[in-house]
């Protein structure tokens, strides 16, 4: 264990990790008004190219984002070290991921050769950054834990996404020069889509959850065999993709046996939020129920038949899968984080200040009025009502309007309690500076 | 015989079962229950300061050479969780119901992420550096007065 570089106060400006948070609501905000003013062809297949342009604004814009900005302050806690200059990585990373994903989400509906060579530099150079940046931290030998090492084949997952994702874009741009043309073959689309769902937000929320779960819930531990082997098995897995592809019988194979492997992830988390023995009400754990529960049905749906699929959702089994995932599932698990993140990121900021000036204590704000209690809760309702109009959307694609409207109610209000957060977090800091 | 991590570790843990009767308690109403719960709570809580600040942080600094370092970080959040602690103290005195509760969501999140340093990091490292990690667990437990498990 290397202590040379270690400081437990190494926190980054909280202008890092609030500029991603703040980015990813606004990109919801922006793709609910696509989504209201695109029809309801949009919802025909998931290859729609305003739908694929709706998808990475979701993965990349939301996800991802909020994703890439919680790693910054995570890795100080929990490894002790945070990012190397960390202002101009954030700085020039999440730039160009901005304009990355508008440009990317541009090119699926306008196509255009420089629009796609915006959005193949901007992500190429501003992932290849960021991934340079947090690697150079998690190679370090500080921490042994299940946590890193899942961080770790989470980044290693992520750079496999970036690679087939330039590849994508290269080949449409660089077809001139380069022979790219094998990466047509739509089972690469796929590993694509499954490496970036399960490998990178699947395998960092399975790392992150084996720490802040026990932690901040106070529940007993994840089993040890899960903490240690579910990383590994759903990379190997994911890893198999390429020699059988998802598309033939051998993939589809492994493509149930790594659900019902996240299924297992599931069911621990719920099993854990049952043992959980503080009384007091957590809107988060409510977040994570929805997360879990929806991902026992997305598996159960997995093997239904396609007459179900034709029947009920026009036959779009991997729109209605994918959908889930991402939307009750992953969105849930993230603005679960968000609900705990901001107010601790404010808290832990402010109380870090403290530890020089002991008499500056008097003015931190307790946890509750950073966030209140009753904020949390509409963002759940609102959030259980969305995704009914998801759902209904996907049965009755007239209804779209319905699904735009509540996302845009969802995610503005998620947007206006970052920026309470935030707007707490200058009074404070005020005070705290006023009174040295 | 336990080691460093594993006996401190327990010994968060055991803090974190008397914190949550007593804020159960106060979510119950149960007042009486309350003050008995968190009296253990803040019991168990000094002890455990103490057992750091003045047996295994300067082991650990002697061992190093690290003195203003993780430890001085960990040894001002002591100073900041017992502030919280007399904030609950007197909220618990005033029967104080949503006092009490703010407080100790604050108190919580603040001692789990300084739970979460020590235990990934710096009791670790104090097992690998001290030079008498065995003698070193001896004090503490001595200090803590409670039976390690085998």
């Amino acid at each position: 264990m290397n202590i040379a570089n270690l400081s437990f106060s190494a926190l980054p400006p909280i202008s890092v990790p609030f500029r991603y948070f703040i980015s990813a609501a606004i990109f919801l905000i922006f793709t609910a008004v696509i989504i209201l003013f695109s029809g309801e062809e949009v919802w025909l297949n998931r290859w729609q190219p305003t739908l694929l342009a709706i998808t990475h604004l979701f993965t990349l814009g939301f996800i991802s984002m909020v994703m890439m900005g919680a790693i910054y302050q995570f890795l100080p806690v929990i490894g002790g070290v945070g990012v190397a200059n960390v202002r101009m990585v954030a700085t020039v990373s999440h730039s160009l991921h901005v304009i990355g994903t508008l440009a990317l989400s541009w090119s699926f509906t306008v196509p255009s050769t420089i629009i796609h060579v915006i959005a193949l530099l901007s992500l190429g150079v501003g992932f290849t950054l960021y991934i340079y940046a947090v690697t150079n931290v998690l190679i370090k030998k500080l921490s042994q834990g299940h946590t890193i090492i899942g961080m770790r084949l989470a980044m290693l997952s992520l750079v496999a996404v970036v690679i087939l994702g330039i590849l994508f874009l290269g080949q449409k741009t660089l077809i001139p020069y380069i022979d790219l043309g094998f990466i047509n073959d739509k089972n690469f689309t796929d590993i694509h889509a499954l490496l970036g769902g399960f490998g990178w937000a699947g395998v960092l929320v399975l790392a992150v959850s084996l720490q802040i779960v026990p932690m901040f819930h106070v529940t007993p531990s994840f089993p040890k065999l899960l903490a240690k082997y579910m990383s590994w098995a759903l990379l190997l897995l994911l890893l198999l993709l390429f020699v059988f592809t998802p598309i033939s019988a051998g993939g589809q194979v492994v493509i149930a046996v790594i659900l019902a492997m996240y299924s297992i992830f599931n069911l621990s988390f719920l099993k854990l939020f049952k043992q959980r023995k503080r009384k007091v009400a957590d809107t988060s754990i409510q977040f994570w129920q929805l997360a879990g529960g929806s991902f026992i049905a997305l598996t159960c749906l997995y093997f239904f038949s396609d007459t179900f699929f034709i029947k009920v959702f026009d036959g779009n089994k991997g729109l209605v899968l994918s959908a889930i995932f991402i939307y009750f599932y992953l969105v849930s698990i993230i603005e679960a984080m968000l609900l705990k993140i901001t107010p601790f990121l404010t808290y832990t900021h402010l109380q870090n200040l403290c530890l020089s000036n002991f008499s500056a204590m008097a003015h931190l704000p307790h946890m509750h009025d950073l966030l209140l209690k009753k904020h949390g809760r509409l963002l759940l309702y609102l959030h259980v009502f969305s995704c009914c109009t998801l759902i209904v959307t996907l049965t009755s694609s007239q209804l779209y309007w319905l699904f735009a409207l509540a996302m845009l109610a969802e995610f503005s209000w998620l947007l206006f309690l970052i920026l309470r957060g935030l707007f707490l977090y200058m009074q404070s800091l005020e005070k705290i500076t006023g009174a040295k | 015989m336990t080691s460093i991590p594993e006996f401190m570790t327990a010994k968060h843990r055991e803090c974190d079962e008397f914190f949550i009767a007593a804020e159960n308690a106060v979510a119950d109403n149960n007042w009486s229950l309350a003050k008995q719960a968190f009296s253990q709570f803040s019991q168990e809580l000094e002890l455990h300061f103490q057992a750091e600040e003045t047996i295994l942080f300067p082991e650990f600094e002697q061992a190093t050479g690290i003195t203003q370092g993780p430890t001085q970080v960990m040894r001002g959040e002591h100073q900041q969780m017992r502030a919280l602690v007399a904030d609950l103290l007197q909220a618990l005195s005033a029967d104080d119901k949503d006092g009490y509760i703010g407080a100790s969501e604050t108190l919580m999140v603040l001692m789990q992420q300084h739970n979460m340093k020590e235990e990934m990091m710096l009791y670790p490292m104090t097992q690998q550096r001290v030079p008498a990690p065995e003698a070193l667990l001896a004090s503490v437990v001595e200090h803590c007065q409670s039976p390690v498990s085998d």
